[in-house]
């Protein structure tokens, strides 16, 4: 896959932080992230990272205010998804924007024709039955629908782990999905590099061209460069980071 | 002319600027030629000029970096009111010319003897002879090494082995080897702005941040993660009891901050570097960025055409700098898991260097660092009541103590060397006879 030609989605509130995991991981540096949360305030936790800010979900999952706020994840979507090739999905079920959300985003990307495939953690054995009940709902409809869905059960997992706090096993059930996403991910998300680019690379051996990028006052300094990286170029060049205020 | 023992020059050539330090170390009951290299530092005078032509650390134009350096020591002796200045002299080394590399040896014990402060001591020198070996192989210069930790034969790791028992023993040490045509500029203008003086003692960034910041301990345990955020470089050393368990530089500083700054905004550099001085104080910003679009906008003047002025959101600065900085607090935690260190990194993490004093800095780290974050200060300091107490401060004095330890030890040698040269005399005068 080539550049940003992978998107992730990182939905509801342990789907983003599972996505603020894997962008700091840098595993998946092809693959554009982006964070859905329905808390303004959670999505300010995760910075640097793309974020998409959707209407709380309705406690009916249809009727106009579900309509509403489908439409208005659809619009904000839009953007991300155009030059997408792949669409993954990080989510943990059982929570209220996860389960609302993730079903329209996987039919956004399957009505443009887009390879999805979902990374879902099931609630702790610690979760309330109501949590659990929906998670296992949420899981039939996507599954009814024939989205392809790695669960993770975190129910399951819980038990190598007696010790752990509940605190600590959010964090180690998010830790896991963004781990599993990578091992997987991790194959389709190679840069690409065209042929000429490649031999140009190896009769250089192996030495990057970064020319193309500014340098500033380290232009003609040694670069620093770490796992093939320019670090002299900006940050925000180098991961295609959005600055502008419109983007903010 | 015989150098005085209690006076030393501490001297930093740094990408924002150079600063020197004279100072002597307070010695109550103690002889004035053996000051204690953690008694209290008596400043005696300090200088702090712009470096102007300093890229990472390394001289871009070596003769303005030199006429800048005699200004600066200029400026500190004068202001100590001595006239006499043939102290101990130490300079600070740091750039991306300097490698750092692991070196192990190791001896064979009696294992059922157990291992003697002299069993380190032996395994230690024998790392002597392997970096012998990798300097005839490559054109470098060696700077002092320091003990990383010693290994037992079932692999267990110490820092200090005395009283285990072992068939074997090996000694790992940090080694430092300058490239000789990079170190070779900074020699020159050393001594073009030092003609008559000798040079006494080179201290690697590292350790001069590290013996600044935090005061010997008698415990074996290491005395957590410092990261030293210079304007050129980022210094990292976690320092034990014994030497170092992490002793390395990133060839990143505040100075990417600014170029980030002017590439991204279209802004002079010396634009760039002044936003990034003032930051916190008159623009308000922090370097964790707030989302609010072009809520906090944030005028400033052209520098070719006042008349001009550039309309920048302060979110837009703020996010360039903290994604900067969020991958290098990112780069420091990946080369500290890479080398296996990051677990002796401790609760603890310590920031100096002219990056501490950003704003939201320790907020910043702790979120990738997961510990907490506090601001070092240079300890036990006194002497001149306007010598800045800040972190931007913290190489200097480390330095000089760096230097006194330094300069302890070769006092011993000296005395050593002496107390056999007086038994060679005494033999040679019992063989005449």
């Amino acid at each position: 896959m080539g550049n940003g030609e992978i998107l992730i989605l990182g939905i509801g509130t342990a789907g983003s932080r599972a996505a603020y995991y894997l962008y700091q991981r840098g595993e998946l540096s092809c693959a554009r992230i982006h964070a859905v949360d329905s808390d303004e305030g959670q999505l300010e936790t995760l910075p640097t990272l793309h974020t998409i800010l959707v209407p709380p979900p309705p406690s009916l999952p249809v009727g106009i205010a579900a309509e509403q706020a489908k439409q208005a994840f659809l619009a904000a979507l839009e953007e991300p998804l155009a030059d997408a090739k792949m669409l993954v999905v990080v989510t943990c079920l059982g929570g209220n924007t996860g389960d609302f959300y993730t079903q329209f985003a996987l039919e956004a990307a399957r009505s443009k024709e887009i390879p999805t495939f979902t990374f879902a953690a099931l609630p702790h054995a610690f979760d309330s039955e109501e949590y659990r009940n929906c998670a296992t709902q949420t899981l039939e409809i996507l599954k009814a629908q024939h989205f392809f869905v790695i669960t993770l059960d975190c129910a399951q997992f819980g038990q190598f782990f007696p010790d752990s706090s509940k605190e600590n096993a959010y964090a180690q059930a998010v830790r896991w999905v963004a781990e599993t996403t990578i091992g997987y991910m991790k194959l389709f998300a190679q840069p690409k590099i065209d042929t000429e680019k490649r031999a140009a690379m190896h009769s250089k051996s192996k030495v990057m061209n970064f020319d193309e990028m500014p340098r500033g006052i380290f232009a003609g300094t040694y670069p620093t460069i770490i796992d093939n990286q320019n670090l002299d170029i900006p940050t925000y060049l180098r991961l295609n980071l959005a600055i502008n205020e419109k983007q903010l | 002319m015989k150098k005085n023992p209690n006076i030393f020059t501490g001297i930093e050539l740094g990408s924002d600027c150079i600063r020197v330090v004279v100072a002597s170390f307070r010695t109550d009951g103690l002889p004035e030629s053996r000051p204690s290299p953690d008694s209290e530092l008596i400043v005696l005078g300090f200088a702090e000029v712009p470096s102007h032509k300093i890229l990472k650390d390394e001289p871009a134009a070596p003769n303005i970096v030199a006429e800048q350096l005699s200004t600066a020591l200029r400026n500190a002796w004068m202001m100590t009111g001595l006239n006499d200045f043939s102290g101990v002299i130490s300079i600070i080394l740091s750039g991306a010319y300097i490698r750092s590399e692991v070196v192990s040896a190791s001896i064979d014990l009696d294992e059922r003897m157990a291992i003697t402060e002299n069993d380190s001591e032996t395994a230690m020198k024998a790392i002597y002879d392997e970096v012998e070996k990798l300097l005839s192989v490559q054109n470098a210069l060696p700077l002092p090494l320091v003990c990383r930790d010693f290994r037992l034969a079932d692999d267990r790791m110490l820092f200090n082995p005395a009283g285990q028992f072992s068939s074997k023993l090996t000694a790992e040490s940090i080694c430092f080897f300058a490239d000789a045509d990079r170190y070779g500029p900074i020699e020159g203008l050393v001594k073009n702005a030092l003609p008559d003086v000798k040079l006494d003692y080179v201290i690697y960034a590292p350790i001069a941040a590290a013996c600044s910041v935090l005061p010997p301990v008698h415990t074996d345990e290491p005395q957590g993660l410092l990261i030293d955020l210079g304007a050129g470089m980022t210094s990292l050393a976690i320092p034990t009891r014994m030497g170092f368990v992490t002793c390395e530089q990133i060839a990143i500083g505040t100075e990417h901050l600014a170029n980030d700054l002017s590439i991204a905004l279209g802004l002079d550099i010396h634009q760039a570097r002044d936003i990034v001085s003032i930051i916190g104080t008159t623009l308000q910003c922090t370097v964790v960025a707030t989302n609010d679009g072009s809520a906090r906008m944030l005028y400033i003047p052209d520098s070719k055409n006042p008349s001009i002025t550039h309309n920048i959101p302060a979110s837009q600065i703020e996010k360039i700098l903290e994604v900067r900085l969020t991958e290098l607090f990112q780069l420091v935690k990946s080369s500290l898991e890479q080398h296996e260190t990051y677990d002796w990194a401790g609760n603890e993490i310590i920031l100096t260097g002219v990056g501490a004093t950003l704003p939201r800095i320790t907020e910043l780290a702790k979120k990738i660092f997961n510990r907490n974050v506090r601001i070092g200060v240079p300890y036990k300091i006194s002497g001149r009541p306007d010598f800045p107490l800040s972190p931007k401060y913290a190489m200097v004095p480390g330095a000089i103590r760096s230097s006194c330890v330094e300069e302890g030890l070769h006092e011993i040698q000296r005395a050593n060397s002496n107390i056999v040269e007086k038994l060679k005399n005494i033999w040679r005068a019992v063989v005449d006879c």
